[in-house]
């Protein structure tokens, strides 16, 4: 399915390393990532790809938190009026504690793809993605994530990206972060990411990431002012060229 | 006080059940270097979960008891002997450091050994064990469909039991049926045929007046390097299950073609000498060309057709043999001997004489075995120069399956298999607390038809830190070669030449101990193989170990895999249930995740569950003839249930 993996403009620029640093609204990235959510987030994305309109990506999500986690539920449309895809997903997010006082947060996410294509109609497909994150240091984390690690139901189950995404970030302070993930889709090749977070002040963060497979550097801002924060990301594809993407949240 | 002796016998430390996931670290750590070398892991896995079960108690343990411990060196056995002779006592693994044991050895040690303090005893305490394995592929190939004239005889399932009787220390006997997936069971008691496809029958007497050991059924012998007599696991140097002092194991395996069935005694030693004898009589299957009059051994133990049924029994086997050793403390000195006869239509008649033997110091120990007649010699030397360092070299010159009667794979209808020599080296050396760096090298020269020079090279490296017991990075770098004869073409010529094969793998690995109750491990490995092309593959998994409550487990495994062709296939160890061994590999497109259960439901129940799939992407069937299974997926299901009784 054509839809790309996309999860909000902080993971886009650091180079799509955030299984282990995820973004706790985006949850596309890890379904953990709820399992941290403390306040109700309202998040928008948007992505223009190789800055072609008929590659046009946006998306809504909401998390909501509970006692030990969080459930969340978004939706999201890409293509044009030839082909269209969209995915309507929910899940949650939780923490565990494991006979220790560091918490494990693992999440789970059914999500059904919808496929359009203009004079061939249309087919679905119901896939789950579960994640987890290890936290093994106040500074150092763990994550993996298999996207569609089962497929439930649907014409279109051969054909859900399946994906097994493992990482590890460092961040030894509030204000530095570098995050570095493996991924192998079944019928791509093995792909490496990198990213770094600098927070320059409370409000500004600068980013940047490279991506192999395809091979793309990535840059962007975060600008977080009280219970809103604005990201944006620019992605450059050697011969595609650019990607601009653009998320706004909003907690509270 | 009936009743206090009896609750002290209830509750007195017995040995805890094997935990296979401890064994299982052993053996997927020996594997780690041994590549090239996986088909003999199925009968060290046999050794390593036979010595499991009957864990030795290091307190009291003699010197022979240590030595018969998978993988135990000789300067370690001294070191433990050292230390309890100076007062101090082994309660605890961290002794084990203190008595100046490294960290790796004492690790590969626990699941061998037991700390507890026995109870006092009234009488002796029995334990009865049986065991019930079911296995099947639920994606089952073309060979069982009922329209296939050639196809298998039986049903896909496979099914083991294992019935195990220990009464003290003294007497064992176990009786083990396996049948094989496509076998049938057949009983015709006329023709020997009792249901199951294999049975192995075994009555053991231990430590009994001269006796050290008396094996009557079926029985497998390891002496000196393994040249005449061995177990198969020759090529771990770092792994060995052989010992002097133990020589006869009783054989409860359902590996059918590697042991001997008959009467074994080993006299206790007197001043310093144990003298072995055994008769073996073992039916074989073989392949019969009457018109040519040549026949084969066939080793697989697969009856699964009428062409694989019709070879059973078809040869037989007579051996006999005696071996003698001379133990003064840490220096022995042995010789074997050991007349086979084949029979079948024709008796083949193979004799063995051996000499071996060995010494040991505190930094460093050296073994060697001699065959005169046919020339073959080995010679093991390790070497501790410093307390965080220790070297291991081998040199072999020998056939390639050694002269052991009961390793027929490779030997030709004149009772031949190439020779080959090999040097091998191994080197670990710990230079900070939490690092260890090991290198094992490998050469060996193996003479072909065309090739006389041919030579195969294993280099790995593997660099591990290990953060006291919550978290270990494994890196392991590793490079094979080989050489095979080819014919080139030479101007208008087609000469024999040497055609090269390479393969290279990289694997990182990344483990982490979140609590007693979850663990984490991340592997990622590339490979890439040169032959007639070039391919590369890759893998990537991610496995979980919950034990959410003290009575269940859960290993989980979800893996990614890709590689272009067979030449850069795979490897990915698998923990199993039970006896149970996996080490597959995978090549092609596609993904494999599998759930085992441990449940121990009681004090005397434990169950098993394994569930697996494997789904390969763009292929129309998996596996080949008669296992050729249409679509692209093979799911597969374990089930073991092992009841424990004691009194």
């Amino acid at each position: 399915m054509g839809q790309p993996l996309f999860s909000g403009a902080r993971n886009a620029a650091l180079g799509g390393a955030s299984a282990a640093f995820p973004d706790d609204a985006a949850g596309q990235v890890n379904p953990a990532a709820w399992g941290q959510a403390n306040t109700r987030i309202l998040a928008l994305h948007g992505a223009q790809f190789y800055g072609l309109p008929e590659l046009r990506f946006a998306g809504i999500r909401l998390v909501a938190p509970f006692r030990k986690g969080a459930i969340a539920g978004g939706a999201s449309a890409f293509g044009f009026d030839l082909y269209r895809h969209f995915v309507l997903d929910a899940g949650f997010g939780r923490r565990f504690g494991f006979g220790t006082h560091r918490q494990v947060h693992t999440g789970v996410r059914a999500e059904w793809n919808q496929v359009h294509i203009a004079n061939h109609g249309q087919a679905g497909a119901l896939g789950l993605t579960v994640g987890v994150l290890l936290p093994i240091t106040p500074f150092v984390s763990l994550g993996a994530v298999a996207y569609n690690l089962t497929a439930v139901a649907g014409p279109l189950r051969s054909d859900l990206r399946r994906r097994l995404a493992v990482g590890a970030a460092w961040q030894p302070s509030e204000t530095f972060a570098m995050t570095a993930d493996v991924a192998k889709e079944v019928r791509s090749p093995l792909s490496m990411a990198a990213g770094i977070e600098i927070r320059l002040a409370e409000i500004l963060a600068l980013r940047g990431g490279i991506t192999s497979g395809p091979r793309q550097a990535s840059g962007g801002i975060g600008l977080n002012l009280a219970s809103v924060r604005a990201d944006f990301a620019a992605q450059r594809h050697e011969i595609l060229g650019w990607t601009p993407s653009l998320s706004l949240l909003y907690s509270w | 006080m009936k009743m206090a002796i009896l609750l002290a016998c209830m509750m007195q430390a017995a040995n805890p059940p094997a935990d296979t996931t401890e064994t299982a670290m052993v053996i997927e750590t020996a594997l780690d270097m041994l590549e090239d070398g996986l088909e003999d892991s199925a009968s060290l896995n046999e050794a390593i979960e036979y010595a499991a079960h009957r864990k030795i108690r290091l307190e009291t343990a003699s010197a022979e008891a240590l030595r018969s411990i998978p993988g135990m060196s000789e300067m370690n056995v001294q070191r433990i002997l050292a230390w309890r002779s100076s007062g101090k006592s082994l309660e605890e693994p961290e002794s084990l450091l203190l008595a100046g044991l490294d960290e790796h050895a004492v690790s590969m040690l626990l699941p061998f050994v037991t700390f507890d303090r026995p109870a006092p005893r009234t009488r002796p305490r029995i334990r009865t064990d049986l065991v019930q394995r079911w296995n099947r592929r639920l994606d089952t190939g073309k060979g069982y469909r009922e329209d296939e004239p050639s196809g298998y005889l039986g049903s896909p399932d496979a099914l083991q039991w294992r019935i195990g009787v220990r009464i003290g220390e003294h007497f064992a006997t176990g009786i083990t049926f396996d049948k094989d997936p496509g076998e049938p069971i057949r009983w015709r008691p006329g023709g020997g045929r009792f249901g199951a496809d294999f049975a192995a029958l075994h009555l053991s007497v231990d430590n009994r007046g001269p006796f050290e050991r008396i094996v009557a059924g079926s029985y497998t012998v390891q002496a000196g390097e393994g040249l005449v007599a061995g177990q198969g696991v020759a090529g771990l140097s770092s792994l060995r299950t052989a010992s002097v002092d133990r020589i006869l194991r009783p054989h409860a395996s359902a590996r059918e073609h590697a042991y001997f069935r008959g009467l074994a005694i080993q006299s206790k030693s007197l001043y310093g000498v144990s003298v072995t004898g055994f008769v073996s009589y073992v039916p074989l299957d073989a392949r019969v060309d009457t018109t040519l009059g040549v026949w084969s051994l066939a080793s697989t133990g697969y009856h699964r057709t009428q062409t694989e049924y019709e070879r059973r029994g078809q040869a037989r086997e007579r051996a006999a043999g005696g071996i003698a050793v001379f133990r003064q403390g840490s220096a022995y000195a042995g010789a074997l001997s050991l007349h086979t006869q084949h029979m079948l239509g024709v008796s083949r008649n193979m004799h063995a004489l051996s000499v071996f033997g060995g010494w040991a110091g505190p930094r460093w120990e050296g073994s060697f075995e001699f065959v005169p007649k046919e020339r073959h010699q080995s010679l093991t030397v390790s070497f501790a120069p410093i307390e965080n360092a220790s070297v291991h070299v081998r040199m072999r010159k020998t056939a390639a399956n050694g002269l052991r009667p009961h390793t027929r794979i490779g030997v030709n209808s004149r009772g031949e298999s190439y020779r080959y020599a090999e040097w091998l080296a191994e080197s670990h050396i710990r230079p900070f607390q939490a690092w260890t760096a090991t290198v094992r090298v490998r050469e060996r020269k193996r003479p072909l038809n065309l090739l006389p020079d041919a030579r195969d090279r294993f280099v790995a490296g593997i660099i591990e830190y290990k953060r006291r017991n919550w978290f270990t990075l494994h890196v392991r770098a590793l490079t094979q070669t080989s050489e095979a004869a080819a014919r080139c073409l030479t101007g208008r010529l087609l000469l024999p030449c040497a055609t090269r094969k390479r393969r290279q793998s990289l694997r990182i690995q990344i483990e982490y101990r979140h609590s007693s109750s979850l663990r984490s491990r991340t592997r990622i490995e590339t490979v890439h193989a040169e032959a007639e092309k070039k391919a590369a593959g890759v893998l990537v998994y991610q496995d979980f170990r919950w034990k959410p409550r003290p009575f269940l487990q859960l290993d989980m495994r979800y893996a990614l895999f890709d590689a272009a062709d067979a030449s850069a296939r795979l490897y990915m160890f698998e923990n199993d249930v039970l006896y149970g061994f996996g080490a597959p590999s995978f090549n092609g497109r596609g993904r494999r995740w599998y759930v085992l259960a441990r449940l121990d439901a009681s004090r005397r129940l434990m169950v098993q569950l394994k569930f697996g799939a494997t789904r390969y992407e763009d292929v129309r069937s998996t596996g080949s003839g008669r296992d050729e299974t249409p679509g692209n997926r093979v799911r597969e299901m374990k089930v073991l249930a092992r009841w424990r009784f004691e009194s």
